[in-house]
């Protein structure tokens, strides 16, 4: 299954509102990112811990570390780096503190937004977001094609891992060594080449739909033609 | 069925599509400004009939030719009018009315879940979310893919995915549904069911016609008329079986003459 796939469920995070959902969302990353203690940090991930246990997921609350854990190490390397090189520099094990708690509230945002994802149906997180551009329609912004293209974006993350998994195995094939260098390039090319697509295959269901045209006007316009 | 007057058409006048930034190559033609392909065209017709097929080799500008009909590929001169829209000025609303269903199903389907995708060719005309996800599950439902609304895109079978994608065009409710081979990627038995799906379509709800790319040349004798492409042109224009014998013959005397002692690689480029 994929990470940011919908887990179906009737506990109380699935049932809450999405604006709650958001809500609490904010304020743990807010906390997380701002207020760097290890008890806090410490106190946050447990809260997250306990929403992933109300949601009846706990076996879901290390997936991203599991899947992700090259990026959020060199989030760590890179605290670490910082600290031991940096203007006041540190002796690496004072430098060690401040790398892990980083990492930690890096992986606590990252388990609690994908719990926001994951418990969520896509076409409630596709009205929520439309709800949310709403306010910004006055600057120009068209709430349902902004909706939409988060969405697809969201979408587009496991095609592009099956991607890198099809490129690997077309090097391998071949009997070439399967290496970041030359996956990139023809990986790249072949996501430009499926965004084009699913650019494409919007435009032909006529999505996004311009705004205000809430009335399928054309149908009426038919009926009288035939 | 109201079937009286003329039915709904779709004219090209005078239509041509070039690429631009591509040297011509072996078989090709120029486009009319240098540094330009032509990939269709001239081409001048008038579709009328309720369901029509094209068929032709492959890159012989059949896909072009069709996306021309839902705004996807617009005209570099001359015009697409559909039921009386034109292809550009309103493409909006030609793509209201004028569903599209790709090859690849997978290139098509854009929300996570079976359901929400159905859901999202609904958005438009069904505005409360309960109602909408009741009639996405009938429409499920109707295209015997009851149960699996709530099954990821990826965990449908081929034959499913295909269903689906038919089921999410369906939904708009489209008065011309447009088809680029809709069953190359279906085993036997899902090919047969998607083809009688389609040819059933027009004059069902508010569908008028069906236009299909196919190299599936049984299924493509069942039209009304078939119009055969070949290096940008329509050679031929008939009705379904007489069509695609045209091109049966056509393509074994090409064969002939390639393999004839003298003829080489010269006339395989054509």
């Amino acid at each position: 299954m994929n990470l940011l796939d919908h887990r179906p469920g009737t506990s109380p995070v699935h049932r809450a509102p999405l604006g709650v959902k958001y809500a609490v969302l904010l304020v743990l990353t807010v906390v997380l990112v701002a207020w760097r203690q290890p008890v806090v940090v410490g106190v946050v991930l447990t809260g997250v811990f306990g929403l992933y246990l109300l949601a009846r997921l706990p076996g879901e609350f290390l997936a991203p570390w599991r899947r992700g854990w090259p990026l959020l190490a060199f989030a760590g390397v890179a605290r670490f780096a910082s600290g031991v090189f940096g203007p006041v520099p540190l002796s690496p094990l004072d430098a060690l503190g401040p790398a892990l708690v980083v990492l930690a509230a890096v992986f606590g945002a990252l388990a609690a937004a994908r719990l926001l994802v994951i418990t969520t149906g896509g076409t409630e997180l596709l009205d929520g977001l439309a709800h949310f551009f709403g306010a910004f329609r006055r600057f120009g912004v068209n709430p349902e094609a902004a909706a939409l293209a988060v969405n697809v974006m969201l979408r587009t993350i496991p095609w592009v891992g099956a991607a890198v998994r099809a490129h690997a195995e077309a090097l391998a094939s071949r009997g070439l060594r399967r290496g970041p260098v030359r996956l990139m390039g023809p990986v790249l090319v072949a996501t430009v080449g499926h965004a084009r697509a699913t650019g494409e295959a919007l435009a032909a269901r006529g999505l996004p739909a311009a705004p205000d045209t809430e009335d399928p006007a054309p149908r009426a316009d038919y009926t009288r033609g035939a | 069925m109201p079937s009286a007057g003329p039915g709904p058409v779709i004219q090209l006048r005078g239509v041509v599509v070039d690429l631009p930034g591509a040297a011509p190559a072996p078989g090709q033609g120029a486009g009319a400004t240098p540094g330009t392909l032509r990939i269709l065209g001239p081409v001048e017709t008038t579709l009328a009939e309720p369901v029509t097929a094209v068929i032709g080799a492959n890159g012989s500008g059949k896909s072009t030719l069709v996306r021309l009909l839902n705004g996807l590929v617009q005209p570099t001169a001359g015009t697409v009018t559909v039921h009386g829209l034109d292809t550009v000025g309103q493409v909006d609303a030609v793509r209201s009315r004028a569903g599209f269903m790709f090859t690849d199903p997978l290139v098509q389907l854009v929300m996570p879940t079976a359901g929400e995708d159905v859901e999202l060719s609904l958005r438009r005309t069904v505005r409360h979310r309960g109602e909408r996800r009741r009639a996405a599950e009938a429409l499920l439902a109707e295209h015997g893919l009851a149960g699996l609304s709530h099954r990821s895109i990826y965990d449908l079978s081929g034959g499913q995915r295909q269903r689906l994608a038919l089921a999410s065009v369906l939904a708009t409710d489209p008065a011309l549904l447009v088809a680029d081979e809709p069953t190359t990627l279906l085993d036997l038995d899902w090919t047969l069911e998607v083809q009688e799906l389609l040819l059933s379509l027009p004059g069902t709800g508010r569908c008028r016609q069906l236009v299909y790319t196919t190299h599936d040349l049984d299924f493509a004798a069942r039209a009304d008329r078939c119009l055969v492409v070949a290096d940008g042109r329509i050679v031929h224009d008939d009705d379904g079986p007489g069509a695609v014998a045209w091109y049966r013959r056509d393509v074994h005397a090409r064969r002939a003459a390639r393999t004839r002692p003298g003829a080489g690689r010269k006339e395989r480029a054509r």
